[in-house]
């Protein structure tokens, strides 16, 4: 990896969860939506209890409207869209104009949404462009380094989204794997408490079972790398 | 021209340019808001040889502006030899004594100057002001330039309009010349500056590593990058944050954004700072008045740009005339910048006027007083009509080895049919500014 300073790293690291964030989130959101309509949906404190955001909403609508688009509250992924620039924004140097014009893209597709009569299917064009970056990032930043720092942020993101949102165990056991994998090759310090826990918890294999509590798992994904 | 296939992709540029997050923020009432920076299609042409001519005054007036510095902070033969009060230096805001007999390296005190100028109806550019501290703007042109061209190819292939492509290599390349040895850092406060967006692109274009004030420390009188590595000694810094912020134990004790001891380091002569410290004595308003006669005192030629013509309500004469023609004068106060402080004398009401006069007797040496220019209009795209609004061009001119005047430069507008105040941070806009080769 070239000279990075660690606030550089922070930064590559939280690009990648943010990113990710939105896109875990917003994918789970539009399911959701469609469950409103005559599904079996959760209720929308259920979701806030798993996210451990406080409930401020007074229903499951006002709950998606604000948690996908509300500027002003600090969990939502408007704030997390607006924090995923942010970092980018510093690094263009490090990743490129062009990879960081996804991201801009991404937010700017938010803000047309937002103003959309159907925003739950215009955010699709969002979701898109973060594809687009990670295709991008992939195929131009060169440094080994940087390019896993920030997988290892968006895959740490994903797991702990997965485990909190109770997606199966399957799928949880693949991207904790995945995270294993990536930190043993970062250039990142780790918490061994946490890297324990994860190794533990995967040694059960792809068809394995994890524990009902999955909050130690989340603490460990959230604790592992240490900036 | 056939410039047509320009206003036609108009709305395809302007999505490019919201893609790449062409933007400056604004701060008002206390709160930052970001936007995209208005952007014509319609460009501002100059002719071969009309360029030949300011690329000569240009060079020839930052020449003269970096001699000046040099002496000011130095021997001070100019206020010696009475060309210059030495009110106008010492009890100019940008003057600093902590600068007081640093010489930089290399001997250069403007690296990156934005010069700005208007073309008068009667074909003369005026120069309307020197900004050799923290000149922004030059990213605008050049990022347009490359979407313009991958818009609308033929246009391009069709005129013979100079490249202006070689921007961040022409940074890159006075960087390494004063390079005192390490890295190349260009130092930004940060997102929440209004240029930032400038800041990381000329980043990405000259090769150098974006730093924030953390990423820097000092030790032993030399600066240091923190990287993951261990530390990496920095040789040059093109800075883009003012002289107050720089560094809190020589400059403003509040300032976060600064590197401690960066001052120490520079004065050692471990690092070069562009553009230098102290800078902000020779783009005074005020000063700006004795620019002409720099060019005479240094440089021995007949300034080849003119100013705009001023008075200095400071001279009896000057005072009087100011007072007597108000409405036919734009008023500067020094202080101010950024298009803030200035007042059309005739746009006043009577007792607004008055009060302008007991604030210009009161406190003759904070304005300046112009004659009006009557600059051309030139033509804006307002929504689907052509019309002509006021328009100005930053020039930059670049000193390293050889002082290089870029071929291009940033032509703003106002948006507003009755202003001639073309600040981005007054609501403007932004056109690229095409030189012909021949």
């Amino acid at each position: 990896m070239g000279s990075l300073t660690l606030s550089k790293i922070d930064r590559l690291y939280w690009m990648g969860r943010y990113a990710e964030r939105v896109n875990t989130t917003l994918r789970f959101l539009m399911k959701y939506y469609d469950q409103l309509i005559d599904g079996q949906p959760m209720d929308h404190r259920e979701i806030c209890e798993r996210l451990t955001v406080p409930d401020i909403y007074t229903g499951n609508e006002d709950f998606i409207s604000r948690f996908t688009f509300d500027e002003t509250n600090p969990d939502s992924i408007y704030t997390a869209a607006d924090r995923m620039l942010g970092n980018g924004m510093m690094l263009r140097e490090t990743i490129s104009s062009a990879t960081l014009s996804y991201l801009q893209m991404a937010f700017n597709d938010l803000i047309s949404a937002k103003k959309s009569d159907c925003p739950m299917i215009e955010v699709q064009a969002m979701i898109d462009s973060i594809m687009a970056f990670r295709g991008s990032f992939d195929d131009t930043v060169e440094d080994e380094g940087v390019r896993n720092v920030v997988k290892c942020g968006w895959t740490a993101e994903r797991c702990i989204l997965y485990l909190r949102l109770g997606e199966p165990d399957r799928m949880c056991l693949k991207e904790m794997g995945k995270l294993i994998d990536r930190v043993k090759r970062t250039p990142v310090r780790t918490r061994s408490f946490a890297f324990a826990e994860l190794l533990k918890a995967t040694a059960v294999g792809d068809g394995g079972k994890l524990p009902e509590e999955r909050g130690d798992l989340i603490h460990a994904a959230e604790e592992l790398v240490e900036i | 021209m056939g410039l047509r296939e320009l206003q036609d992709h108009v709305h395809v540029i302007n999505q490019q340019m919201a893609r790449y997050g062409v933007k400056f923020g604004i701060y008002k009432n206390g709160s930052y808001n970001e936007r995209l920076f208005p952007f014509d299609p319609i460009p501002r042409i100059i002719e071969a040889d009309e360029f030949q001519t300011l690329e000569r005054g240009l060079a020839q007036r930052v020449n003269a502006l970096n001699k000046f510095l040099a002496d000011i902070y130095a021997d001070k033969n100019i206020i010696h030899e009475g060309v210059v009060p030495e009110e106008f230096v010492y009890r100019s805001p940008g003057y600093l004594a902590q600068c007081e007999g640093i010489r930089p390296p290399k001997g250069i005190y403007s690296h990156i100057s934005g010069i700005d100028l208007v073309k008068g109806k009667n074909g003369v550019w005026y120069v309307l002001e020197d900004n050799l501290r923290i000149p922004s703007g030059a990213s605008y042109p050049l990022i347009a330039r490359s979407l313009c061209r991958q818009c609308c190819p033929q246009t391009f292939r069709e005129r013979a309009i100079r490249d202006n492509r070689g921007y961040g290599q022409a940074l890159k390349t006075i960087m390494d010349h004063v390079n005192c040895g390490g890295i190349n850092v260009i130092l930004t406060p940060g997102r929440y500056n209004s240029a930032y967006f400038e800041h990381s692109y000329l980043a990405e274009q000259s090769e150098a590593v974006l730093a924030e004030s953390m990423d820097l420390y000092v030790e032993n009188n030399c600066v240091f990058y923190r990287s993951n590595h261990g530390p990496v000694k920095v040789g040059a810094i093109y800075r883009r944050l003012s002289d107050d912020f720089l560094d809190p134990l020589c400059f403003r004790p509040d300032s976060l954004i600064g590197v401690p001891n960066l001052m120490a380091a520079y004065r050692a002569g471990s690092v070069a700072i562009l553009n230098t410290p102290g800078n902000g004595v020779a783009d005074d308003k005020g000063i700006y008045y004795f620019v002409p006669k720099m060019i005479r005192y240094y440089l021995g030629e007949e300034p080849i740009l003119q100013n705009a013509p001023t008075y200095l309500p400071y001279f009896k004469d000057d005072l009087d005339y100011t007072l007597e023609h108000l409405d036919d004068l734009v008023i500067k106060d020094v202080a101010e910048a950024g298009g803030y402080g200035v007042v059309f004398g005739s746009s006043l009401p009577k007792e607004k006027q008055q009060a302008l006069r007991d604030k210009i007797i009161e406190e003759p040496r904070r304005f300046i007083s112009q004659q009006v220019i009557d600059f051309e209009d030139l033509p804006i795209m307002d929504n689907e009509r052509v019309v002509g609004r006021k328009a100005d061009l930053r020039a930059f001119v670049l000193s390293g080895e050889e002082t290089y005047v870029w071929p291009c430069g940033l032509t703003r507008f106002s948006r507003n049919p009755s202003s001639f105040i073309v600040n981005s941070s007054q609501g403007g806009g932004f056109k690229d500014t095409w030189v012909l080769s021949h």
